[in-house]
C-alpha cells in the first residue's frame, strides 16, 4: 500500500522533459472525435502518457522513438517519431471488444487482467442451445455452474455456483442485468399456499443476452459482498453501435416439439386386476399360517376346507373376471406439445449514438394437458455520448408480460399433496374418465375411502392461472471527469407483479368437497435501486491502477393478498368472482419493505501485466437485521501472477499463457423475510356469543442477535494457454466456509414457537473446477473446438447449531415423514431412514427376527440399534424405530461434467453438448405407494411381477376353494412386499424410496446451414434437439428435475414434479 | 489537464456530495416498521389489550388443525375403544403409535402454544398498571384456566412433559420433562385461581361482561373436580398394581384424599348458579344441537360458528359424509365399531339409542340401522336394491345440517358438561365409602330425566360397581372425547381394547396409557432424549 501512495505521489515526476517534444492528437476514424484516455508509450521503454480531454497529448521522444498508442476497443497504431507534429487516427477493433472485456461488476476490466474466478459465456455459445430460458443457456457452459431442469412452461429453474452453503439462502445466484441487481419474481401464493418461484430472468428474452459472466470466488463475487455468497451471474444485454454504424434488423422463429423423456411402466388393467386379486390370496395364506393363529396355522400338511379354515368361507375375489377397462393414464394426461417463437429486433447506430429495440413473442405449451406459456417480451436501450463524448447518457427499457395455465401441477402440494403426476402413475387403469356430471367419488369405493382425483380430470379441469408483469428502468449518466476519473449516477425503478388465480370445479375431488373452491392473489414489488460511483484510472511507468469508489441503495417495497372462497353455486363463474360463493375466507395480506445500503472501494493494480493486486473492501448494511447488526464489512484481496511474461516463458512456443491466481474473501447473505429480529404480536380471532373477537398474540420471539449469514472463500486458480491460446486450460480449487448461517431454527415445540430465524453452524465446501477449451482445426473451411468441463464439490455440514448435533428436514410426502437430515459432520442434507434386506420369505424367518410387525412378504427392516430392558438385556420385541435408522443417501452429487464438440464445415455447423453426474441420490416419493403393493392404487409393474407371492393357488373363487401349491409361490429372493389388504408397516423413510441419480445425456446438439447473401444480409437454418438421450438407472421420470429445487433443505426430492421432457426445435435466424 | 482543473473539481464536488447524500438520507432505509403485526412494547397497556391478550389464548385451543379443531379429537377418539378413525390412525387402532407418528405433532404445537400465550397473559397482563382490578384478576382467572387445561390434556396424553409457566426469552433451550407432580401441583393451582376469580355465566361488573363462551367459575370447578379424580382413580389402580398408572405414586396423597377433594368440587360446581340439567329425553336430545350451544348443561365448550373461518370440524369428523348432515369434506372418520357396540356400551340405553344416527342418505344410498344396531343396511336408492351393509354407527351428537364445508360447522366441542359432574360425583362418594349405592342418586338424576329405571348399587362389588359407572358414563358422554381418559385412569385399557378390536389389534402395554413424546420436541430438545 506505501508502495502504492508513493508511486501516486511520484506521477507528475515520471514525465521529465528529454530529446524532442512531440505534440499529437488521437481521434477516432468512424466518428473523427478526440479519443480522451488513450495510452500512448515509446516502444520497448516504460516511458508513455495518456491524452487529455481533447485527445491531445504531450510526449518528450527521440527522432525514431516508435509511438505505441493503444485504447480498449480500438486497433493498436504504432506510429514513427519524425517531428514534433503526430496525428493518429485509430480504428474500431470489434473482435477484442467482444472477447476480451469482461464485466466484473460495476466496471469492465480487460479479461488478460482478471485476479478473480470468472467464466465468461457469450452470444455466439449461447446461440447454440436454443432454449427457453436465460438459465437453460447455462447448462453444461461454466465448471462449477449446476443447472437443474425444469420442463414446466415458465416453471422455477435452480442454478447453484459451487454447491450448497446456505439453509435459508437457497443456491440462487444473485442476478445482475445491465447493473441492476434483480429480486427474482416469484409466483404468487397457490391454493394450499404453494407458491413456488419462477425462472428468476423470466422477462429476459434469451436472444438479447449478449454475454454472462460468472462470478464464482470472493475475490470476484465480494464486489457484490452483501448477496454475493453464492456467487453472481452478471448478464448483459445486446446493444447497438457494435457494426460501424450499420443498421440491423434480426428475426429469428423457432418452434418446438416438446414430448415426455419416458413413460414409467405401471401396471395396465389386466394385470392391475390381478394384483388386486393376489392381495386377497396373500393375505388368507399368511392369516391362515400365523402361528398365532386360534385353531393352529397351517403348515401345508392340513385340508383347506371351509371346516378347518373358516377364513376361506370370506375369500372373495374382486376381479374374477376382467373388467375390460385398461387406460394409461399418463397417455391421457400427457400430450406432445407444439410451441413457437419469434423474435424482432433492431440494432444500429455507431458508437456515439446508438439504440436497440427488440421484440419477443413465445408460446410455450405443456406436455401436460391444459399447461403452458405465454410471453411477450419487449427491450429497448439507447445510448448517446454527448458533451464532446465527456457525458454518456444510457437509458434502458424491459418490459415483460408472462402468462399461463399450470394447472394444478405447480408443484407436489395441491391436491392432498399429490400432484397431476403423482395421481397419472398411482391412478387405477381400470378406471374410465368422468362422464358429464359424475365427479370422482365414484372412485371412492375401490380407494377404500380415500378419493383420489382422476389426473386426466385435474390436468383438464382445475384451472391455476399465472400472470406476471415485470418492467425495469434503468437510467445511467456517466461523466468523464478528467481523462483519469469517471464518475456514474445510475437509478432503476423495477415493478414487479404476479398474480395467481385458481379454481377447482365441483367435478375434482377438492370442488366437490368445498363445492368450487377459488384462490385470487397477488405479490407486488416496487424496488428502487440508485448508484453512484466514482472511477480513477491510471498507467505509468508499467504501473496500472484501476481504482472505485461505488455506494448504492435498494428499496424493495412489497405487498401481497391472498384470497379465497367455495360454496360456488356453479362452476361457471370460476375464481373471478367471490360473490357468488357462500364463504369467503379472511383475506390475507402483507405489507414489507427492505433496505439495503453499501458502499464499496476497490483498488485494482497490476504492473506491466505480470503482477496483479486487487483489493476491496464492501460495507453493506440491511434492514432485516437486530439493531446493532446491520451492517458488516466484506473485505476480499486477489493476487495474480502472469508467469507467462517473465523471461523465461516469454519465449516458449508452447506455452502463450500462464497465470497463478490467489484469492480470499468474505461475502454475505441476509435471505431472510424482514421484522424476524423483532418480537411481534400477530391478530387471531375467536368468537363469543357468536360475535367475533379480535386477540393477539405473540407470533414472533425477538432475536437481538440477528446478523449477516457469512461465507469465507479461498481460491487458487490457474490459467493456462497452450499453442498461440489454441487451447486454454483453467483451473480452480476453493474452499468456502460459511458461518452464522442463517436458519430457522427449529425450536422445541415446547416453547410455544415452532422456529426462529437465528444465525447457527457452520458449512464447507470444497472442490476443483476444470475448464478446457481447444480449437483443434480452425480453417477457413473446417473448425472443430472441444471444450469440457468438470468439477466437484464436497459439501459438509460442520457445526448445526449450539447445542444439537443433528435435526431433520422439513417433511416430506403426505404421510409426514422426515428423510432429511442436517446431521454434523455429514453432507447437507443427507436421507436418512431405516436399511432394508430384502423381504421376509415365511413365518419362521419373521419370528426369529424379533421384530414387532415382522410377516411373510413384510419388508425386512435392519435392527440396527437393539433396544434393551431395565436390566440391558435385549427386549424380546424389537421396534424398527428412529435409533434404527442410518445414513441411505446423499443428495450431493460426486462431480459434474459437461463436454461440448463444436463443427464448422463451410456454411454448416454442429454443436454438441453432453452431460453428466456421477452420484447425487434422489428420494423418489412415489415410489412409496408405487413400489409398496399396500394399497389398491396403481404401481410399478416391476414390483408386483417381483413381489412375494402366496403358494396358493384358487380352484374357484365363488365357492372359496383354494389348493396349496408350493410351485405357484415366490417367496425367496423377491424384491418387493407381499400385495396384502392389511400391510405391515411400509410407510417408513427407508433405503427402498432412494435411487441413483447418476446420468450421462446427450443435453443439445445442433446443426445449422447459414447462407450469406451480399452486404452482410444471412439466413441461418437450424434444428436443434435438446435431451435426446439419456443414460441413467434412475426410474423416475428425470434424474435432473427436483421438485424443491430451490429450497436447499428439501434437496434430491422427486415428488411428482412435472416429468422431464425431450425438445426438437427448428428454426431460422434471418439478419438483414 | 490544467485547463479542465476548474471543472473537474465542480463536478468531484458534485459527486462527493451526492455519496454524502446518499448515506445520510437513508438512515432511514434501515428501519424497520412492520404494518401487519405490531410491537409487544406498546402491548398490554389497558383493559382493552388485556382482553386481546387473553383473547388469543381462547382462539389457540382451535386455530390450528392440531387441537380441538381436528386432529386431537380424532386421536382421542382413535385412541379409545370406541371405533377406528382416520386411516392415518392406524397405529392408535393398534396401540403401536411411535414417537414419529403423523397424529402427534400438530396437537403437541398446539397445546404449547397455547400455553406461550396464557404464560404471556399471566405475566404481562398481572403487570398492567391502573387497570380494573376485577378485570384483571378474571382475566389471568380466565389464561390459568386455559393453561391448566392445556396441561391437563398434555399430562393426560403424554405423561411427564416440558413444563413453562413464564414466557420463553429469546435463546432459551428446551426445558426438560417435569415430574406430573409438578404439572398436576400447576394444573391445580390454576384451576384454583380461576375457580377463585373467573366470574359467574354471563355476568356483569363494572361495566364488563363475562361474554359467553368465557371460562366461569363453575367450569374451574368442574375442572378441578375432573383432575382430583383423575389423580385419585389412577393412584387407586397404580396401587393395585396397575403399570400404565404407576407414574401417578409420585403424587403425595391417599386416592381417597382426592375422591373427597373432587366430591367438594362436584358440589362447589352444582352450587354455582346459571346451570342446570335438562329434565327430559327430548330436551336431552337438544343439548347437542348445533345451534343450541352454550345451554345450561355445557360448562365449558370450545366455540364453534358460522362466523367465516370461527367453524370447527367436529361436525364432520363425526358424522357421515355427503349425506347433508355434516357440510363436505372427507368427514366421517370417527364412528362406532360393532365390537364397542356390542359388548362395551349398553346398546339398549336411551342414551345412546337417541344419540346415533338411525338413517341417512347419500347421493345414491340409503341407510338404515340394522335390528342390531351395529351397522346400515344399505340399498341403492335409485333401485331399491340391498347393496350391504357398513358395519359402523355415526352418533348424532354434531350433526349441523347448515355446515357447508368441513370447517364451517357451529359445533361447539364439550369440554365438560354438568351430566360429568353429577357422574363423577357419583364415583367419588361410592370410592370414598367402599359403597355403591351411595352412587345412585346422582346416576338415576341422569337416568330418570331421559326415561330410564332407576340404577340401584346396593349388594354390588365395587369392582361391579366400576364396570357398571364406565357403562354409565360412556352411555352419557360417548364421543365426548372421556373415554380413552376414563379407560386408562380406571386401568383398564387392554381389557376393553381387547373386547372391542380383539386380542392382537386391542393389546395395550402400561407404555400405551400415554403416547410418546413427538420427535418434532426430542430432536430439537436437548434435554430430552
Amino acid at each position: 500500500m506505501k508502495k502504492l501512495i508513493l508511486m501516486i505521489l511520484m506521477l507528475p515526476l515520471s514525465i521529465v522533459a528529454q530529446k524532442l517534444t512531440v505534440n499529437g492528437t488521437v481521434t477516432d476514424e468512424e466518428t473523427k472525435q478526440p479519443l480522451p484516455g488513450v495510452v500512448v508509450m515509446i516502444k520497448n521503454s516504460t516511458k508513455g502518457t495518456v491524452t487529455d480531454f481533447d485527445g491531445l497529448f504531450e510526449i518528450v521522444a527521440q527522432k525514431g522513438d516508435i509511438l505505441v498508442v493503444s485504447y480498449i476497443g480500438m486497433k493498436k497504431q504504432e506510429v514513427v517519431v519524425e517531428n514534433q507534429n503526430v496525428n493518429i487516427q485509430l480504428q474500431s477493433d470489434y473482435s477484442q471488444l467482444d472477447e476480451v472485456v469482461v464485466s466484473v461488476g460495476y466496471f469492465d476490466v480487460s479479461k488478460k487482467d482478471l485476479s478473480g474466478s470468472i467464466a465468461q459465456v457469450t452470444a455466439e455459445q449461447l446461440e447454440k442451445n436454443r432454449t427457453n430460458s436465460i438459465e437453460q443457456m447455462l447448462q453444461g457452459q461454466v465448471a462449477g455452474v449446476v443447472v437443474s431442469e425444469s420442463s414446466e412452461p415458465g416453471g422455477g429453474i435452480a442454478v447453484s455456483i459451487r454447491g450448497t452453503n446456505s439453509m435459508l439462502g437457497g443456491t440462487q445466484p444473485l442476478y445482475i442485468v445491465d447493473g441492476i441487481p434483480i429480486d427474482p419474481l416469484t409466483d404468487a401464493e397457490g391454493n394450499s399456499g404453494s407458491g413456488q418461484s419462477q425462472s428468476s430472468l423470466s422477462f429476459l428474452n434469451p436472444n438479447d443476452i449478449e454475454k454472462m459472466e460468472v462470478l464464482k470466488d470472493a475475490a470476484a463475487t465480494a464486489v457484490y459482498g452483501a448477496r454475493g455468497a453464492n456467487g453472481v451471474i452478471i448478464v448483459t444485454t445486446k446493444s447497438g453501435g457494435k457494426d460501424g454504424g450499420k443498421d440491423t434488423f434480426t428475426v429469428t422463429v423457432d418452434n418446438f416439439v416438446t414430448d415426455v423423456i419416458k413413460n414409467i411402466d405401471v401396471m395396465d388393467g389386466p394385470q392391475f386386476e390381478d394384483y388386486m386379486n393376489q392381495r386377497v390370496i396373500n393375505q388368507l395364506y399368511v392369516d391362515i399360517t400365523d402361528p398365532q393363529r386360534a385353531g393352529g396355522p397351517f403348515d401345508g400338511s392340513q385340508a383347506l376346507t371351509q371346516d378347518n379354515y373358516p377364513e376361506l368361507a370370506t375369500l372373495n375375489l374382486p376381479y374374477p373376471t376382467s373388467t375390460g377397462v385398461n387406460n394409461n393414464w399418463q397417455d391421457l394426461t400427457y400430450r406432445m406439445a407444439f410451441s413457437n417463437a419469434y423474435n424482432f429486433s433492431y440494432r444500429g447506430g455507431d458508437r456515439k449514438n446508438n439504440s436497440t429495440m427488440s421484440l419477443g413473442l413465445q408460446d410455450t405449451e405443456g406436455v401436460i394437458i391444459n399447461t403452458g406459456n405465454k410471453r411477450v417480451t419487449f427491450n429497448t436501450n439507447t445510448r448517446r455520448k454527448a458533451f464532446n463524448d465527456k457525458i454518456d447518457f444510457f437509458t434502458r427499457t424491459n418490459v415483460a408480460y408472462n402468462t399461463g395455465n399450470a394447472s394444478s401441477v405447480g408443484n407436489s402440494q395441491i391436491f392432498q399433496q399429490r400432484s397431476v403426476v403423482s395421481q397419472a402413475l398411482q391412478f387405477q387403469p381400470i378406471f374410465g374418465l368422468l362422464e358429464p356430471g359424475q365427479d370422482d367419488d365414484i372412485y371412492a369405493d375401490l380407494n377404500e375411502n380415500n378419493i383420489l382425483s382422476n389426473p386426466y380430470t385435474l390436468a383438464k379441469f382445475v384451472t391455476d392461472n399465472k400472470e406476471s408483469f415485470n418492467f425495469i428502468q434503468n437510467l445511467s449518466v456517466s461523466a468523464k471527469l478528467t481523462p483519469k476519473l469517471t464518475g456514474v449516477l445510475k437509478g432503476a425503478f423495477n415493478y414487479q407483479k404476479s398474480k395467481r388465480d385458481s379454481y377447482y370445479p365441483v367435478n375434482t375431488t377438492r370442488g366437490r368437497r368445498n363445492n368450487g373452491e377459488a384462490t385470487q392473489s397477488f405479490v407486488e414489488n416496487k424496488k428502487i435501486y440508485a448508484e453512484t460511483s466514482l472511477r480513477y484510472r491510471n498507467n505509468f511507468d508499467g504501473h496500472r491502477i484501476d481504482a472505485i469508489l461505488v455506494g448504492t441503495l435498494e428499496q424493495n417495497n412489497i405487498r401481497t393478498m391472498f384470497n379465497k372462497g367455495f360454496g360456488f353455486g356453479s362452476d361457471a363463474t370460476t375464481f373471478h368472482t367471490f360473490e357468488s360463493a357462500t364463504d369467503v375466507l379472511v383475506p390475507i395480506a402483507q405489507f414489507r419493505e427492505i433496505g439495503l445500503l453499501s458502499g464499496l472501494f476497490r483498488v485494482g493494480y497490476n504492473y506491466k501485466g505480470k503482477y496483479y493486486v486487487d483489493v476491496n473492501a464492501r460495507m453493506d448494511a440491511s434492514s432485516k437485521f437486530a439493531e446493532n447488526n446491520k451492517s458488516a464489512i466484506f473485505p476480499s484481496v486477489a493476487l495474480a501472477w502472469a508467469i507467462s511474461k517473465e523471461k523465461f516463458l516469454e519465449d516458449s512456443d508452447a506455452i502463450s499463457n500462464l497465470k497463478l491466481r490467489l484469492s480470499y474473501g468474505k461475502t454475505g447473505s441476509n435471505p431472510i423475510a424482514p421484522y424476524q429480529s423483532l418480537a411481534l404480536l400477530s391478530p387471531i380471532r375467536y368468537n363469543f356469543n357468536n360475535q367475533l373477537v379480535t386477540g393477539y398474540y405473540e407470533s414472533n420471539l425477538a432475536n437481538d442477535d440477528l446478523s449477516w449469514e457469512t461465507t469465507d472463500q479461498y481460491n487458487a486458480g490457474l490459467d493456462i494457454g497452450l499453442f498461440d491460446s489454441k487451447v486454454n486450460i483453467t483451473l480452480d480449487a476453493y474452499h468456502k466456509l460459511t458461518y452464522d448461517l442463517l436458519q430457522n431454527v427449529t425450536l422445541p415445540a415446547s416453547n410455544g414457537f415452532a422456529t426462529i430465524v437465528d444465525n447457527f453452524g457452520e458449512v464447507e465446501n470444497k472442490g476443483i473446477e476444470v475448464g478446457i477449451n481447444a480449437a483443434l482445426f480452425d480453417t477457413d473451411e473446417f473448425g472443430w473446438s472441444v471444450s469440457g468441463n468438470f468439477s466437484m464439490n464436497r459439501n459438509k455440514l460442520v457445526k448445526l447449531n449450539s447445542n444439537l448435533e443433528f435435526q431433520l428436514g422439513p417433511s416430506v410426502g403426505f404421510s409426514q415423514a422426515n428423510p432429511i437430515m442436517f446431521m454434523e459432520g455429514q453432507p447437507l442434507g443427507i436421507f436418512w431412514g431405516a436399511q432394508t434386506d430384502g423381504i421376509y420369505q415365511d413365518w419362521d424367518e419373521a419370528i426369529a427376527s424379533g421384530i414387532d410387525g415382522a410377516a411373510p412378504g413384510e419388508i425386512k427392516y435392519r435392527n440396527n440399534s437393539v433396544s434393551l430392558d431395565d436390566n440391558g438385556q435385549p427386549l424380546a420385541t424389537q421396534d424398527i424405530n428412529f435409533d434404527d435408522y442410518v445414513q441411505i443417501g446423499d443428495p450431493n452429487p460426486d462431480f459434474t461434467a459437461a463436454i461440448t464438440n463444436n463443427f464448422r464445415f463451410g456454411n454448416w455447423d454442429m454443436s454438441m453438448l453432453f452431460t453428466g453426474q456421477k452420484g447425487g441420490d434422489i428420494f423418489w416419493v412415489d415410489s412409496w405407494s408405487l413400489k409398496g403393493n399396500q394399497k389398491s392404487t396403481n404401481g410399478l409393474t416391476s414390483a408386483y411381477t417381483d413381489s412375494w407371492k402366496a403358494p396358493l393357488t384358487v380352484l374357484d373363487a365363488e365357492l372359496g376353494t383354494v389348493s396349496y401349491d408350493p410351485a405357484v409361490g415366490r417367496t425367496a429372493n423377491v424384491g418387493n412386499p407381499a400385495p396384502l389388504i392389511d400391510p405391515g408397516q411400509r410407510a417408513l423413510v427407508s433405503d427402498r424410496q432412494i435411487f441413483d441419480g447418476s446420468f450421462v445425456r446427450l443435453k443439445n446438439i445442433n446443426i445449422g446451414y447459414t447462407h450469406k447473401f451480399n452486404k452482410g444480409r444471412s439466413l441461418r437454418l437450424y434444428a436443434t434437439g435438446q435431451n435426446l438421450v439419456t443414460w441413467t438407472n434412475y426410474p423416475g421420470y428425470d434424474p435432473e428435475v427436483q421438485t424443491y429445487n430451490k429450497d436447499p433443505r428439501r434437496r434430491g426430492v422427486d415428488f411428482g414434479g412435472y416429468p422431464g421432457t425431450k425438445t426438437y426445435t427448428l428454426g431460422l435466424k434471418f439478419n438483414y | 489537464m490544467n485547463t479542465n482543473f476548474q471543472n473537474k473539481f465542480k463536478l468531484t464536488h458534485i459527486v462527493a456530495f451526492l455519496f454524502v447524500l446518499l448515506f445520510t438520507s437513508c438512515d432511514a432505509v434501515l428501519e424497520e416498521e412492520p404494518f401487519t403485526q405490531t410491537g409487544t412494547d406498546f402491548f398490554y397497556q389497558n383493559e382493552t389489550d388485556a382482553l386481546a391478550a387473553v383473547t388469543s389464548v381462547y382462539a389457540q385451543l382451535k386455530d390450528g388443525v392440531g387441537y380441538y379443531r381436528q386432529q386431537h379429537l380424532s386421536n382421542l377418539h382413535a385412541a379409545s375403544d370406541q371405533g377406528a378413525s382416520s386411516w392415518k390412525h392406524g397405529n392408535f387402532r393398534k396401540g403401536t403409535i411411535k414417537n414419529t407418528d403423523q397424529n402427534l405433532p400438530n396437537p403437541w404445537k398446539d397445546m404449547y402454544k397455547g400455553i406461550k400465550d396464557a404464560n404471556n397473559v399471566i405475566v404481562r397482563v398481572a403487570e398492567t398498571i391502573g387497570m380494573d382490578e376485577e378485570l384483571q384478576t378474571r382475566v389471568l382467572g380466565e389464561a390459568k384456566f386455559l393453561r391448566a387445561l392445556n396441561y391437563f390434556n398434555l399430562v393426560r396424553c403424554f405423561g411427564e412433559v416440558p413444563l413453562r409457566t413464564k414466557p420463553v426469552q429469546p435463546g432459551e433451550e428446551g426445558l426438560p420433562v417435569s415430574p406430573i407432580a409438578d404439572i398436576y401441583e400447576v394444573i391445580i393451582s390454576d384451576f384454583q385461581y380461576a375457580a377463585e376469580h373467573c366470574w359467574g355465566f354471563n355476568e356483569a361488573r363494572n361495566g364488563y361482561t363475562n361474554d359467553i363462551g368465557r371460562v366461569t367459575k363453575a367450569a374451574a370447578h368442574a375442572m378441578l373436580a375432573k383432575v382430583y379424580l383423575q389423580i385419585a382413580s389412577s393412584k387407586r389402580t397404580a396401587a393395585a398394581g396397575n403399570l400404565g398408572n404407576e407414574r401417578y405414586n409420585v403424587i403425595d396423597g391417599t386416592p381417597n384424599s382426592y375422591y373427597q377433594l373432587a366430591k367438594d368440587q362436584c358440589d362447589l360446581t352444582i352450587g354455582e348458579s346459571g346451570y342446570q340439567l335438562v329434565s327430559n329425553l327430548e330436551d336431552w336430545k337438544k343439548i347437542f344441537d348445533a345451534s343450541n350451544g352454550n345451554n345450561s348443561e355445557m360448562l365449558f365448550e370450545v366455540q364453534g360458528s358460522s362466523i367465516v373461518e370461527q367453524g370447527t370440524a367436529v361436525s364432520n369428523l363425526f358424522s357421515p359424509r355427503g349425506a347433508g348432515l355434516s357440510g363436505g369434506g372427507w368427514g366421517g372418520t370417527n364412528k362406532f365399531q360393532a365390537g364397542f357396540i356390542n359388548k362395551n356400551i349398553d346398546k339398549t340405553d336411551i342414551r345412546f339409542q337417541n344419540s346415533i344416527v338411525l338413517e341417512y342418505q347419500d347421493a345414491t344410498k340409503s341407510y338404515v340401522l340394522n335390528a342390531n344396531s351395529t351397522g346400515y343396511v344399505r340399498t341403492i336408492t335409485a333401485t331399491g336394491k340391498a347393496n350391504g351393509n357398513l358395519n359402523l354407527v355415526y352418533t348424532s351428537k354434531y350433526i349441523d345440517r347448515n355446515a357447508t364445508t368441513e370447517y364451517t360447522s357451529q359445533q361447539n366441542w364439550h369440554i365438560i358438561r354438568l351430566a360429568d359432574v353429577y357422574l363423577m360425583r357419583a364415583e367419588a362418594i361410592a370410592e370414598l365409602n367402599d359403597e355403591p349405592s351411595l352412587a345412585n342418586a346422582d346416576l338415576n338424576m341422569l337416568r330418570n330425566r331421559v326415561g330410564m329405571d332407576d340404577f340401584d348399587g346396593t349388594g354390588m362389588t365395587m369392582e361391579d360397581f366400576r364396570t357398571a359407572l364406565l357403562r354409565e358414563r360412556v352411555a352419557e358422554l360417548s364421543m365426548e372425547g372421556h373415554r380413552f381418559f376414563d379407560l386408562t385412569r380406571m386401568g383398564v385399557y387392554h381389557e376393553y381394547c381387547t373386547s372391542s378390536y380383539g386380542a392382537t389389534n386391542g393389546a395395550r402395554q402400561p407404555e400405551d396409557y400415554t403416547w410418546p413424546i413427538p420427535l418434532i420436541e426430542s430432536s430439537a430438545n436437548a434435554n430430552i432424549d
